[in-house]
């Protein structure tokens, strides 16, 4: 469903991403760990046509987006959502507005029926009864679910996540887990997910690349990783996991 | 170390970057004001925030002005025993000159700043990364609106301003210069032709694109976090001044080679 080749991408003299491929299955759960800074964002944000590659090919559904048009990319991203870092949630407008923002703008449904939409995708995502908050009212959680929420209401075929459980909370952290799982289950949705979250990784990854100096260096599931890995990344993430089942058995 | 050439060569490169960049998002913005989209929540929001919101400041230093003018010029013109031209001289150098360059400052300072500042923190908060990420073109969206809010608000904030600066005027030469209320107004409007007037719009509408555009483009230049987005904001108001000031010079001299 997507397969990105040879992908370069560079600012000024820093060369970000150099030479990655990828391919990731249509309905696949896809978790890219890398160190800070190693480009993970840029990678998403490379797929999404937000910033220009100097060389490569990103195939999406047969089409490569690096040729396309500011209109034919706009068309493509309706196959996409996006949940951000930061939420990235628009500061003036309400939570319905911003999760019914899609629709308001690019379908011909009223105000009431998107609300009426916005209210059953709230639903979806555990939120409810907060149509009318503003997002400065919301706790970190509940912008990642407006967030989660706003990417879902076009119907996505592709979720990327950015770094989904920075600044949350542990329990906060779970409930996010659980939640991307779910939507994954429920809505058959292609995920790849960045963060460097090893709970997080361990619970929703069915395939994870391992990002290092702009390449992918390796991908395998979690156990095949932890098994064969030789890279310094996986295996301090490896001792992390190791640790944590110490505690959680204590 | 950096030699003195290629540290000009830089600036230039720089200048001649962000001149390329401002007039393309410019025209791209124009463009779109003939593009058909819902739109018309956001007009009217703007035009409140850039045109409603602005008047009590313009008024006040638009009347403020015009006394000032009047007690400066009627000392002198009473000497040659004509301190009534003083009506005449608020009047016309408030619509050809003063009244655009002042409302533009004005409006640069106060509603400028405030959308740099808005949509830098948008940017900063990949706020504008979420509005690409959802089909919606940025410039249609945060630009546009703005740039039709601008260019009916800042003209109407310009005819505001001229009628304070002429009460402001009257009442100092009626009550202080001692000039007939009827003869006042006489003056005033004995020198204004339609050519004054036609100038007087143009400047406005032209240094409402300039202002809108400069602080739209200036927030979408921001980087970094919340220093960022404060030196984005004096860039902007920094940027806005030279360039309506500029522009007046430019479009001064075009006029007075019109005659």
């Amino acid at each position: 469903m997507i397969e990105v080749r040879n992908l370069k991408v560079r600012f000024g003299n820093k060369v970000v991403l150099d030479g990655l491929n990828l391919k990731v299955e249509k309905g696949e759960s896809l978790v890219i760990i890398g160190p800070s800074g190693c480009g993970k964002t840029v990678f998403l944000k490379t797929i999404l046509g937000l910033i220009e590659p100097e060389e490569g090919e990103i195939i999406i559904d047969g089409r490569n987006i690096v040729k396309c048009n500011k209109n034919e990319i706009f068309k493509i991203r309706g196959k996409m959502g996006m949940v951000f870092q930061s939420s990235a949630l628009f500061d003036s407008l309400s939570v319905w507005e911003n999760v019914g923002f899609y629709l308001l703008h690019h379908s011909k449904l009223g105000e009431k029926e998107v609300k009426e939409k916005v209210r059953e995708i709230l639903k979806a995502v555990k939120l409810e009864g907060v149509e009318d908050l503003m997002p400065e009212e919301l706790s970190g959680g509940m912008k990642k679910r407006v967030a989660i929420a706003r990417a879902l209401i076009s119907k996505p075929e592709i979720l990327l996540y950015d770094e989904p459980t920075t600044g949350l909370d542990p329990i906060t952290s779970k409930s996010i887990m659980q939640l991307m799982k779910e939507i994954h289950e429920n809505f058959g949705t292609t995920d790849i997910t960045v963060t460097h979250d090893i709970k997080l990784t361990s619970f929703i990854a069915e395939r994870i690349a391992v990002l290092e100096n702009g390449k992918i260096n390796e991908t395998g599931s979690f156990e095949e990783l932890m098994k064969k890995s030789e890279n310094a990344l996986i295996k301090s993430f490896l001792e992390m996991e190791r640790k944590n089942e110490e505690r959680n058995g204590n | 170390m950096y030699s003195f050439v290629e540290v000009v060569g830089r600036k230039f490169l720089e200048i001649t970057q962000y001149i390329g960049s401002l007039s393309l998002l410019s025209l791209n913005a124009i463009k779109k004001i003939f593009k058909k989209e819902k739109r018309k929540t956001h007009i009217l929001k703007y035009i409140d925030e850039i045109g409603v919101n602005s008047f009590p400041l313009i008024g006040i230093l638009s009347l403020f002005t015009g006394m000032v003018m009047v007690m400066e010029s009627a000392n002198t013109l009473k000497k040659f025993g004509v301190q009534y031209y003083s009506a005449g001289l608020v009047s016309i150098s408030m619509i050809r000159e003063i009244g655009p360059v002042l409302v533009a400052l004005i409006v640069a300072g106060r509603v400028g700043a405030s959308i740099t500042a808005e949509i830098g923190t948008m940017k900063i908060t990949e706020q504008i990364d979420a509005l690409e990420v959802l089909a919606v073109d940025p410039v249609s969206y945060l630009v546009t609106p703005r740039l039709i809010a601008g260019i009916i608000g800042i003209p109407a904030l310009f005819f505001l301003s001229n009628l304070l600066a002429i009460v402001g005027g009257f009442i100092i030469g009626v009550f202080l210069v001692g000039i007939s209320s009827g003869m006042y107004l006489y003056q005033t409007f004995r020198f204004i032709s339609i050519r004054d007037l036609i100038v007087g719009i143009i400047k406005i509408v032209v240094f409402s694109i300039i202002v809108i555009c400069v602080s739209c483009h200036q927030g979408f230049q921001t980087k970094g976090g919340a220093e960022g987005v404060g030196k984005s904001t004096t860039i902007s108001v920094v940027v806005s001044f030279f360039l309506v000031i500029f522009a007046n010079l430019i479009l001064t001299a075009i006029f007075y080679f019109l005659k």
